[in-house]
């Protein structure tokens, strides 16, 4: 069996003092195979985007990461040297974000940030790179891509922003984009259009992309496999068809029953009860027992890991349409 | 008609801006012959994408701005013509609910104080039965009582939505514009406060103006829709009509490029959208294209759309759309 391009098994992220920790995300296990688009899902708080960060190497002190494994193409992250492991962003591993507008420095131009990247990692003579910068332009389907390498952020639209931002992150053709949230903060057309790119760019160039959202609908579009995260917790895993069809955890079900869409033809859309737990307010159990439909009393004394329910892994005791975990 | 909360005809707004230095000023045309009614107890969804024109609407309805020209009439008065003393007791009967409840609340007012504000200017209600008032709409929003003393920041997004919603209902007003108050909150959260929102009208037989950029929301909520682009409304439908039939290049655009779950899934669906995914972008609205605005990005586009601006065009009892080929393209 080939080694998977990124591995990370229980991954928590932790911020505050040592004795009273905020955790961001606990116990996070999942892979990420080359070429695979893997979709995390999940509300605000919900450790997804802290996850993504702490894979990449950008949660900084005071803030800590531990993982019992973290690895890219079967190399440990977290043994590299720093300088290594550095080099590997923008490089191998690259990452975009939700804001296309406070993500590019708006005191250089278009062709200045791009290019810098591509010196960066590759060097090359200014023209060599110009050109480069140029074709990475007309790769993410900016119109009039020679005037806009002039042009300064604050002279592009949100959706242009965010092509500059993707042609940045594929400039040295990475075997994974991490694509956070990439178009929650456009509007709808421009949304389908963004979303075209990545998946042709993603096929093209055969990278893989984790694509982090809380639009279900997007990841239904793109994702083979999905992530559910839910109060810093992976609550389940499976792939795209089998969420859809038949999600195993309750949360997954509600938050798929609480889709407009899903509720063609009724007066009230079925909601879930009550709110996220806060970090301190936790409960003993299964984070999700206070708000959950099928609660048992198990559910309130014993937290339950990540248990294997068919084809999908769900943590739950109770898995819908399946067994009870013994 | 008596039963008509709101009204408006040929609503246009230009706001001056500049052009720059030593440049001359520019006319940025927000909104451009817009006309609607509603009727109580109804919902009418504004769906368009930003710079579209909705939230400028929405301040020309609640009166925080003279429109340019065109009239808005609510409950049956003519706003636009009204004196001082006539739009004050207008501006008790529409009241707003924003998109960011974190914005929308006063930080350093507890709940209580906020939710008797209204009371206090618009009414001679002495105290205990402003705080009367204020416990028990506090309960319809789905608080409970020790909320009263609270202040906002101890409140998660969506129950801060609902003291923003609770709020806007204190003078029991016939018309709430809610402008996207579901997109700031999480999936759901958000279906949550939507239910909240059909309860109370239910309830009080308020009407609202809901503005939103998410179809699927409008699907729900929504009795008629107006879609609208660059100022200018593109169709006009109630709900049923428009999802099913819809008239408008551009409204065919939305409805296409919305993500859905059940949808077919993967490749087909990315094709899918690939293909019928608007070209370009919003064009400025500081110079809007000739004839049909939508004409830069419209995939059934011809040169006539470049010479006449498109007039709304009757296609059924309540169904009217903007485009001089919506029968050729049908």
């Amino acid at each position: 069996m080939s080694v998977p391009l990124l591995e990370v098994g229980r991954l928590s992220v932790e911020f505050g003092s040592t004795d009273m920790p905020l955790r961001a995300a606990s116990d996070v296990s999942f892979t990420v195979d080359a070429g695979e688009v893997v979709g995390i899902v999940g509300e605000s708080g919900s450790g997804k985007s802290v996850s993504a960060l702490a894979v990449m190497g950008l949660i900084d002190a005071p803030g800590r990461v531990r993982a019992e494994r973290l690895a890219f193409a079967g190399r440990d992250l977290q043994r590299m040297p720093e300088r290594e492991r550095r080099s590997l962003l923008g490089g191998d591993m690259a990452m975009i974000f939700q804001d296309p507008v406070t993500s590019l420095n708006p005191s250089f131009t278009v062709a200045f940030q791009l290019m810098e990247t591509i010196a960066l990692h590759e060097g090359g003579s200014r023209k060599a790179r110009r050109a480069r910068a140029l074709k990475l332009l007309k790769d993410v389907e900016i119109p009039d891509a020679e005037r806009r390498l002039h042009a300064f952020p604050h002279q592009l639209s949100g959706g242009m922003s965010q092509r500059v931002m993707l042609a940045m992150a594929i400039a040295c053709n990475p075997r994974l984009l991490i694509a956070d949230e990439p178009t929650t903060a456009l509007d709808v057309t421009v949304q389908a259009q963004m979303l075209a790119l990545l998946a042709r760019l993603q096929k093209e160039r055969g990278m893989a992309l984790v694509l982090i959202t809380h639009d279900l609908g997007v990841i239904s579009e793109v994702a083979q496999r999905v992530l559910v995260m839910y109060a810093g917790q992976v609550v389940e895993s499976a792939s795209a068809e089998d969420l859809f069809a038949q999600p195993r955890h309750p949360y997954t079900e509600a938050l798929l029953a609480s889709l407009p869409e899903r509720n063609a033809g009724k007066r009230r859309l079925a909601s879930l009860a009550g709110t996220v737990p806060g970090a301190f307010d936790r409960p003993a159990g299964c984070l999700l027992s206070p708000r959950c439909p099928y609660v048992q009393e198990r559910c309130r004394v014993e937290r339950p890991e990540l248990f294997e329910v068919g084809t999908s892994r769900a943590r739950c005791f109770y898995p819908l349409g399946a067994a009870p975990q013994p | 008609m008596s039963d008509l909360v709101l009204a408006t005809d040929a609503l246009t707004k230009r706001y001056e801006v500049s052009g720059g230095l030593f440049q001359p000023k520019a006319t940025v045309r927000a909104l451009q012959d817009v006309s609607l009614s509603l009727a109580a107890g109804r919902t009418l969804a504004v769906v368009g994408e930003s710079g579209c024109g909705k939230s400028t609407l929405a301040r020309q309805i609640a009166m925080l701005e003279a429109p340019t020209s065109g009239t808005i009439t609510i409950g049956g008065v003519d706003a636009t013509a009204a004196d001082a003393a006539a739009r004050r007791a207008l501006r008790r009967t529409v009241q707003m609910v924003f998109q960011n409840p974190f914005a929308s609340l006063n930080p350093r007012k507890k709940v209580g104080t906020a939710l008797e504000e209204p009371l206090a200017i618009n009414t001679d209600l002495g105290k205990s039965e402003r705080e009367e008032r204020g416990r028990a709409m506090l309960g319809r929003v789905g608080l409970s009582p020790e909320h009263y003393r609270r202040y906002p920041h101890m409140f998660s997004g969506g129950q801060r939505q609902r003291v923003a919603i609770a709020r806007a209902l204190m003078l029991e007003p016939r018309l709430v514009i809610a402008d996207e108050p579901v997109s700031a909150l999480d999936v759901s959260i958000q279906a949550q406060v939507l239910n909240l929102l059909m309860d109370l009208q239910d309830e009080t037989g308020v009407a609202y103006v809901f503005i939103s950029h998410n179809l699927a929301v409008v699907e729900l909520i929504a009795d008629e829709v107006i879609v609208m682009y660059l100022g200018r409304v593109m169709e006009r439908a109630p709900k049923a009509e428009l999802f099913a039939a819809p008239r408008h290049p551009y409204t065919r655009a939305l409805l296409a490029s919305t993500p859905r779950v059940d949808a077919t899934r993967g490749a087909a669906a990315l094709a899918r959208a690939a293909a019928s995914a608007l070209s370009g972008e919003l064009p400025s609205p500081l110079a809007p294209p000739s004839g049909c605005v939508f004409r830069t990005r419209c995939p059934f586009a011809i040169g006539r759309c470049a010479e006449v601006v498109p007039a709304l065009e009757p296609a059924g009892a309540a169904h009217a759309a903007a485009c001089i080929r919506q029968d050729e393209i049908g």
